[in-house]
């Protein structure tokens, strides 16, 4: 080969790897990118004040809900007042780790002492560890310039999810969910937003009022002390798919208003949870629902989807199991039947 | 983008369906454009009143992509021959069949079906998912408003009494 021809090989090789390295960073410096700004936004949120006007549409329970509402943030409290006429101006609270969902209209007060057990450093560990980020490009949305980032999972069979991140003070001016089979889960989009507005204490104190009913409806609780209350074997399933990490007991009311209460077993893997909920069987409560869930043929679990989540129920032993969560209908199968 | 068209546009864009880069266009020019912003918000707020009176019934998977093809399909093949009109007339009454079908399925589906059958999970069910809401809604990225419209719609429909 004449030496012109091999300067000339060398040349159009030099050009393609040139070319496939300035591709490779590219992606890698917008990959690494949509990471920063992903976790800036969730690391920041608890240093900022904001209040706006949030229109937000959810899949649940065959129809979708969707309503406008207004939002009032300080801090790591929130107030989130909904103007649909059907929630009946339901507002709901976090403060301090507890939430307060309050009907006042129908005088109704439901509490929640959650606080999880991973970190917030925990939880950006396993959403790397489960995610890819890729920023997608810049839009406007409230009047915002904003980034908009889309977080894929590594693995099929998991729900993803689009931000729109506001350029300048990291806040989530919109966001898209999407189920494990990729159907819209639900939407959030602030058509106005404020930043540094004077939030009063007042809008995050908790609703105190005698006449409402109130329902505590769950409590952080140890495996041991569950166990007692309830007098059933609480333990974790036997299979949790790769990648989820457990997140801590509560007890939880069961829903029926018959006095029972189950314990619930929380996991994620950084952007997706599923809930594990243990109902004693030994008395029934008569409504027809989980409580009395019968040891059926083969203990096959029975399925609902409510495009949020789906759920799976079935017995074990002396307990009834009730998964909830956005998995593949085998992986939520599966996990509801491994529980002993 | 000019104002007719992004009004044209407006309603695939509420439903979701446009591409993001159209999604993206449309976007931009409402946050400038405060006629266009005003049209979304009423479309918005018709939408609601029609969610809020009407359960909401999922056609079968793939039924826009089966229409949407067959006229990419006949945009593509225009018609030569005398058969390809006998066909069409074929088609055309097979589309009314199919239109009457899903207005009669809708209607079955809205007005005359048991709430129950809409409602994919049983009441007690959907409070044990108002519970993965809980939790699930106070993840670091979750979407709050969203999770917290699912507790407060749950807390609305339950019955009352104290535990």
């Amino acid at each position: 080969m004449k030496s012109s021809s091999r300067i000339a090989v060398v040349g159009v090789i030099a050009i393609i790897l040139g070319t496939c390295a300035w591709i490779w960073m590219a992606r890698g410096v917008a990959g690494s990118g949509a990471r920063s700004i992903v976790i800036t936004a969730m690391l920041k949120d608890r240093d900022l004040n904001y209040s706006g006007t949030v229109v937000t549409s959810a899949a649940y329970g065959g129809k979708m809900i969707v309503t406008r509402a207004n939002l009032y943030h300080s801090g790591k409290r929130e107030r989130i007042n909904y103007l649909e006429k059907s929630l009946h101006g339901a507002y709901m609270i976090d403060s301090g780790g507890t939430s307060y969902s309050c009907v006042p209209s129908m005088k109704k007060l439901v509490v929640s002492h959650g606080g999880e057990l991973l970190t917030e450093r925990e939880h950006i560990a396993l959403l790397l560890l489960n995610y890819r980020m890729k920023l997608i490009g810049n839009t406007v949305i409230a009047d915002r310039s904003a980034y908009e980032v889309s977080i894929i999972p590594r693995k099929p069979g998991r729900g993803s999810k689009k931000l729109w991140i506001d350029r300048e003070r990291r806040v989530v001016l919109k966001s898209e969910d999407y189920s494990a089979d990729g159907r819209l889960r639900s939407r959030m989009e602030f058509m106005r937003i404020r930043f540094d507005q004077p939030t009063p204490d007042a809008l995050f104190a908790a609703p105190v009022d005698a006449s409402f009913s109130r329902d505590e409806v769950c409590r952080r609780e140890s495996r041991e002390e569950l166990s007692k209350k309830l007098g059933i074997d609480v333990r974790e399933p036997g299979y949790v798919p790769v990648g989820y990490k457990f997140d801590g007991y509560s007890l939880y009311n069961c829903p029926c208003n018959c006095g029972h209460v189950s314990a619930q077993l929380a996991y994620t893997d950084g952007l997706n949870s599923f809930s594990v909920f243990l109902v004693p069987a030994k008395v029934s409560c008569g409504m027809g629902g989980v409580c009395d869930v019968k040891p059926n043929d083969g203990n096959r679990c029975i399925m609902q989807d409510s495009r949020m989540a789906k759920l799976c129920k079935t017995r074990a032993a002396d307990k009834s199991v009730v998964v909830v969560g956005d998995l593949s209908e085998n992986e939520i199968r599966t996990i509801t039947e491994s529980v002993r | 983008m000019k104002c007719d068209k992004v009004q044209n546009l407006l309603s695939e864009y509420n439903d979701g369906l446009l591409d993001w880069k159209h999604a993206a266009e449309v976007e931009a020019h409402i946050a400038k454009c405060a006629e266009c912003a005003r049209e979304l918000r009423l479309l918005r707020a018709s939408w609601s009143m029609v969610v809020e009176h009407v359960q909401s019934v999922e056609p079968p998977v793939g039924l826009w992509n089966g229409i949407y093809n067959r006229i990419i399909s006949e945009e593509e093949h225009p018609a030569r021959a005398w058969w390809p009109g006998a066909l069409r007339s074929l088609r055309t009454a097979g589309a009314m069949v199919v239109t009457v079908g899903l207005v009669v399925g809708i209607l079955y589906g809205t007005v005359f079906a048991p709430q129950g059958r809409i409602a994919s999970m049983d009441p007690e069910s959907a409070e044990y998912a108002q519970g993965h809401a809980i939790y699930a809604g106070q993840a670091p990225l979750a979407d709050r408003v969203s999770y917290g419209s699912i507790v407060a719609a749950s807390v609305s429909e339950a019955p009352g009494g104290s535990r």
